[in-house]
């Protein structure tokens, strides 16, 4: 009896496992048919560099999501720090040295991510906000972030001047790439080899364990979401990088697209489990499906749809996995 | 005995009121304050105009409180009123030549809140995802149909019947202001005076206790999600009624809204506890500091960072007291 | 209740038990935690079912599928943990999914009437308006018992009801009971306190590791048999022994006060020192601990760590100043059971096997074997789950993460409940191993027996207080309990 179940389980969590690697693989194959031109050299290195921006907001909410909280906010982010950064060089990088006006631009994108992290941190441990508050708290940053975008922009788009520089450069080319795959091996080993990301894992695991073993459980949340908010940051860099322009509604709906990346990889809902190294592949399946959505000829307003039911399955198979495991133990 | 453990009742109300509602005192004693600074801002028209605003999202704002009593949440209520909008529009200009058409286009678009109400509720009930997971994901698709339906573009009407409805007042007060009042009456008389209501209070408050005492705690849980369908529907009807078109674009903020009202109001998020009333009165405060924002001259940006900082501070402060208050077990 | 037996695994917590009850009597059931009393009344309660056994009501045998079976029966239950919905009114609690309905609506004059007419006759006077949340512990109580009485219950049982009641509460709740008996209904007490049973049972039974020891009327036997009876063979248990002289004081606790939880506790703990906590349920030794580890904050007070006052105002404080806590219960706030034997080993102290906040992989297997080995866990490997090992492993695994921490004062909250008799003794002999190696050691324990086996000296913590101290001549179960039900005299004439 216990046996079969475990084998049940075994079978659930294998399907699980490389259900999202088979799910990529048939995605690619019926597109590459459909479309030829999908299976191409160039159309890949387009999904890597497309998919980087949201490849770095995924990696910032693996962080939240594995110490067990929630970060809806971060689309506004995203659009604040591009907006902050496009309007650095436009008024240093004109009369100044344009590759200083790069750093400083980059510098405070990151900066003003980290500071928007630092606020929804500080809320939710100061309230000792469990993940329906993280959604709430976080949902309204999203409103009052998104309404500073558009307050320091006056609603307005922002073309950059001087294009051929420094900054230009971090999000065309391989660059958003390597950005993106740097950071990734600096986050994986930043979650799975230090005594941080350790703390981390049990904090999301079970916040009263963490706590009752002596760890500083406010600060390791304050500080989760601040990288969050930097990833972020950093995210609006890249967008605004390619197009060299920046609007305040830029970032919009990229926390939808980064929590379905992580969810896909197979990181919970719940905290405690997943990782940067799961979110990778997550975020290759939301890029190449976005990809293969626009190659195969689904409208924009059509792809929110299967945005949607993608979250809501994915979260769905995550609990049906979950329950199956929980049954297991009490039997 | 009787009496006077009635009246040590009152003054204990009062008093406890103060205490546990300071969000809604503060509000109040802002639209005082600007009542003075601006006494235009007492003017009849005024009034009139807010509470003409504050029907349509005052009446999802009632049954975001049930839903949150009962302990579930639901995103997706904007999507929900956005589409009906559309959909009540597209169906007017088909149908909209007799009153039979008209009942049957607002009919149709209830009952299609209705079952994209039970869509989430059975997800909630029967996949057990987390009730902000799922209404978030169907506040995408459903504003994803919307948008393929109309392929972004605004739908408006020519109705005039319905427009007449929008418009038109009886005794000065408008019709709308009445669909509000009767429908906050309702839910009134429904959570406090049934079972059906009594038992969303319990399914809230401890589903574990109220499982134990025979409630059918899941049925409860689908049906608030069925109801908050309905009441987005009838929101999005309103709003038709009184902007003669639907789009996309009309509404997205109308679920967190919903949650300050109710939060402002004094219903705790954490379930089990609250008042369609209170939301009445917590809806009112929050069209007065939405139309005191606009009468101050204040840029519609700044409006929205400030409806968003007042979400931010409710909520805080309702689970910072709540935990705090839960501290002495 | 004949021949019930009920096994959970690894531990036959009820072997062949028949308990019979007369009508219209009130009758006590006492036993040390674990007996299997509440595994007992749970079968009564449809909560459990037996094994073997029939349960037989009025002379007829019933088998209960849940709680309304056994209501439908007229058996009501008011549970040390009230079952009541915080957020609504008394009255309404009382007719939960029955409310009256008249003219298609809630008749909520009637219910309140017919609510407070039961509390009324309870002999207590406060409105059934109030919400839960707002009542007293005494008033739920009478809630709990009001709804019992609304469903007609002829048997009710009460599951250590005066646990959280002053003693005026508890006066007003014995006239209750009395007068609830003089109309004929049953009431099976269960209580910690014997005084209790002395003044208001006729017949008392003595439960002790699953079966059934004596059952007397109370006139016939004293108090100090009772207690005999309770703690029965336990006392005679062997535990091992401890050559350990206590050396300095490391651990100097001054009037730790938790507002109305911890009433100015005093005391102090010394080098390779096991000192026990004894005390009931609800005494506050748990919110003592809390308090000293950091957990949660103290209103006043001075924690002294090795001669040095020390600031201890989070669990992070408690750690860096040598003060560890084993939780009691370890799987809501001891392990995560998701994560496997290394990973919660050296949770509590990263810093030992990473380099510049990095992890060594090797140094962290090598320290966690080496902790693993030296406590004794068995299992396959230390990367099996936590989940997978059986209580008294899952025990080791938190005792080896607090020695891995390096901390000397280990305060140990009911470090072998729920765990059987075999793991049991190795427990204790870590511990006595622990106290030899020089760490010092608070124990905190329900079972009596354990306290007194094992602990160098014992404070008595009564409702808050500390209420004596007895050093390991003056130990004796006895003497404990005597201190216990001494002090809550004193403090019906203080108060």
């Amino acid at each position: 009896m216990v046996e079969t179940i475990k084998n049940k389980i075994n079978i659930g969590s294998t399907l699980r496992n490389y259900g999202v690697m088979i799910g990529l693989v048939v995605i690619i194959i019926i597109v590459s048919i459909v479309e030829p031109a999908f299976f191409t050299g160039n159309n890949l290195l387009n999904i890597l560099r497309q998919s980087s921006a949201i490849g770095l907001c995924a990696l910032g909410m693996t962080y939240v999501m594995v110490a067990g909280g929630m970060d809806l906010s971060l689309g506004s982010t995203v659009s604040l720090a591009g907006v902050i950064a496009i309007m650095i060089m436009n008024s240093i990088g004109v009369t100044g040295n344009a590759d200083v006006a790069a750093v400083i631009a980059v510098i405070a994108a990151v900066t003003a991510g980290g500071l928007v992290g630092l606020a929804n941190g500080v809320i939710l441990a100061t309230i000792n906000g469990r993940l329906g508050e993280s959604f709430i708290i976080t949902y309204s940053m999203q409103i009052v972030v998104g309404a500073l975008a558009l307050l320091v922009t006056g609603g307005q788009f922002i073309f950059g001047r001087f294009p051929e520089q420094l900054y230009s450069k971090l999000g065309t080319g391989l660059s958003p790439i390597l950005i993106f795959a740097g950071l990734a091996i600096v986050m994986q080993l930043g979650l799975a080899k230090t005594n941080f990301g350790r703390q981390t894992y049990f904090l999301g695991a079970n916040m009263n364990v963490a706590k009752m073993a002596g760890i500083k459980v406010k600060q390791l949340r304050v500080i989760n979401h601040m990288i969050c908010g930097m990833c972020a940051g950093l995210a609006g860099i890249i967008i605004t990088s390619r197009v060299y322009s920046a609007s305040p509604l830029q970032g919009t709906g990229y926390e939808l697209d980064a929590i379905a990346a992580v969810v896909i990889g197979g990181t919970s809902l719940m905290g405690g489990s997943g990782g940067i190294h799961k979110t990778i592949l997550g975020v290759l399946v939301v890029g190449i499906l976005a990809n293969a959505l626009n190659v195969v000829g689904v409208n924009a307003y059509a792809q929110l749809i299967v945005r949607g039911a993608i979250i809501i399955l994915a979260v769905g198979l995550d609990g049906l996995n979950r329950g199956a495991a929980i049954k297991g133990l009490v039997s | 005995m009787n009496q006077q453990s009635q009246g040590l009742k009152k003054s204990f109300n009062i008093k406890r009121f103060i205490v546990e509602q300071p969000v809604f005192i503060i509000f109040l004693l802002f639209s005082i304050v600007i009542g003075i600074l601006k006494p235009n801002f007492l003017g009849l028209s005024n009034v009139r105009n807010l509470f003409m605003d504050i029907s349509v999202y005052g009446v999802v704002a009632c049954t975001m409180t049930i839903a949150i009593i009962c302990g579930e949440f639901d995103l997706s209520a904007s999507s929900t009123f956005i589409w009906s909008q559309i959909l009540f529009c597209t169906l007017l200009n088909r149908w909209g030549g007799s009153a039979l058409g008209i009942l049957a286009a607002a009919i149709v678009t209830l009952i299609s809140g209705m079952i994209i109400g039970s869509v989430n509720g059975l997800i909630v009930t029967r996949l057990k995802i987390n009730s902000f997971i799922t209404t978030l994901g169907m506040m995408i698709i459903i504003k994803g149909v919307a948008l393929v339906f109309t392929d972004g573009k605004m739908v408006s009407t020519s109705n005039g019947f319905i427009a007449k409805m929008g418009t038109g007042a009886l005794l000065g007060i408008p019709y709308l202001v009445y669909i509000y009042v009767v429908f906050v009456a309702i839910a009134f008389f429904v959570m406090k005076y049934t079972r059906f209501g009594r038992n969303i209070f319990a399914t809230g408050g401890n589903a574990v206790v109220a499982k134990l005492s025979g409630i059918k705690t899941l049925f409860y849980k689908y049906m608030v999600f069925v109801i908050i369908g309905f009441a987005s529907a009838l929101a999005g009807i309103m709003l038709v009624s009184q902007v003669r078109a639907g789009s996309v674009l009309y509404g997205t903020d109308l679920a967190l809204t919903a949650v300050a009202a109710t939060v402002i109001g004094g219903t705790s998020l954490s379930g089990g506890s609250g008042s369609v009333a209170k939301t009445f009165l917590g809806m009112l405060v929050l069209g007065i500091l939405y139309k005191a924002l606009i009468f101050l001259g204040l840029q519609a940006y700044y409006q929205t960072l400030i409806k968003g900082l007042v979400l931010v501070v409710v909520v805080a402060a309702d689970a910072y007291l709540n935990r705090s208050g839960n501290i002495r077990k | 209740m004949k021949g019930i037996t009920k096994t959970f695994p690894g531990v036959r917590a009820l072997d062949d038990v028949t308990f019979s009850v007369a009508r219209g009597s009130i009758h006590g059931l006492v036993g040390e935690n674990g007996a299997g009393k509440s595994t007992l009344m749970k079968i009564l309660n449809g909560v459990l079912y037996a094994d073997t056994g029939e349960i037989i009501v009025d002379g007829q045998p019933c088998r209960f599928k849940d709680t309304k079976e056994a209501q439908a029966k007229g058996i009501g239950f008011i549970f040390q943990e009230f079952n009541l919905i915080n957020t609504l009114t008394a009255a309404e609690n009382i007719y939960l999914n029955r409310l009256k309905i008249r003219a298609g609506r809630i008749a909520w004059k009637q219910v309140n009437q017919d609510a407070q007419a039961l509390i009324d006759e309870l002999g207590f006077n406060f409105s059934v308006t109030e919400k839960i949340i707002d009542l007293s512990a005494a008033q739920k109580q009478l809630v709990e018992i009001a709804k019992a009485l609304s469903f007609d219950a002829k048997l009710i049982v009460m599951d250590e009801p005066t646990s959280s009641l002053t003693t005026n509460e508890i006066e007003k709740l014995f006239e209750i009971v009395k007068k609830l008996k003089s109309e004929g209904i049953t009431i099976i007490y269960i209580s910690h306190k014997l005084e209790e049973i002395y003044s208001i049972c006729q017949t008392v039974t003595i439960l002790r590791d699953g079966q059934i020891i004596d059952t007397q009327p109370v006139s016939s036997i004293s108090k100090n048999k009772i207690i005999e009876l309770m703690v029965g063979r336990s006392v005679d248990m062997e535990f091992p022994k401890r050559n350990t002289v206590p050396g300095e004081i490391v651990l100097d606790v001054q009037n730790l006060t938790r507002r109305g939880i911890v009433k100015g506790v005093t005391f102090n703990l010394r080098k390779g020192e096991v000192l026990g906590i004894a005390g009931l349920v609800g005494s506050g030794r748990t919110e003592l601990a809390e308090a000293i580890f950091g957990a949660e904050k103290h209103d006043d007070g001075i924690i002294m760590v090795k001669g040095k006052k020390v600031a201890i105002h989070s669990t992070y404080d408690g750690k860096s100043n040598s003060i560890g806590l084993l939780t009691e219960d370890r799987k809501e706030t001891g392990l995560v059971l998701d994560f496997n034997i290394s990973k919660n080993i050296t949770i509590t102290n990263l810093p030992k096997v990473s380099k510049s906040g990095i992890l060594i992989n090797r140094l962290e297997k090598q320290y966690a074997q080496q902790f693993s080995d030296e406590l004794g866990v068995r299992t396959p490997s230390i990367n099996q789950l936590t989940i997978n090992l059986s209580g008294g492993n899952q025990q080791k695994v938190v005792l080896a993460k607090w020695l891995f921490s390096d901390v000397d004062i280990l305060i140990l909250d009911e470090p072998t409940r729920g765990i059987d008799v075999g793991a049991k003794y190795e427990i204790y002999l870590l511990i006595n191993q622990l106290a030899e190696q020089g760490k010092s050691i608070i124990m905190i324990s329900s079972e009596l027996p354990e306290v007194l086996g094992m602990s160098d000296r014992v404070i008595v913590l009564n409702e808050g207080k500390k209420k004596g101290e007895l050093s390991r001549d003056e130990l004796s179960a006895e003497a404990v309990m005597h201190m216990i039900i001494r002090s809550e005299g004193e403090n019906g004439g203080n108060n």
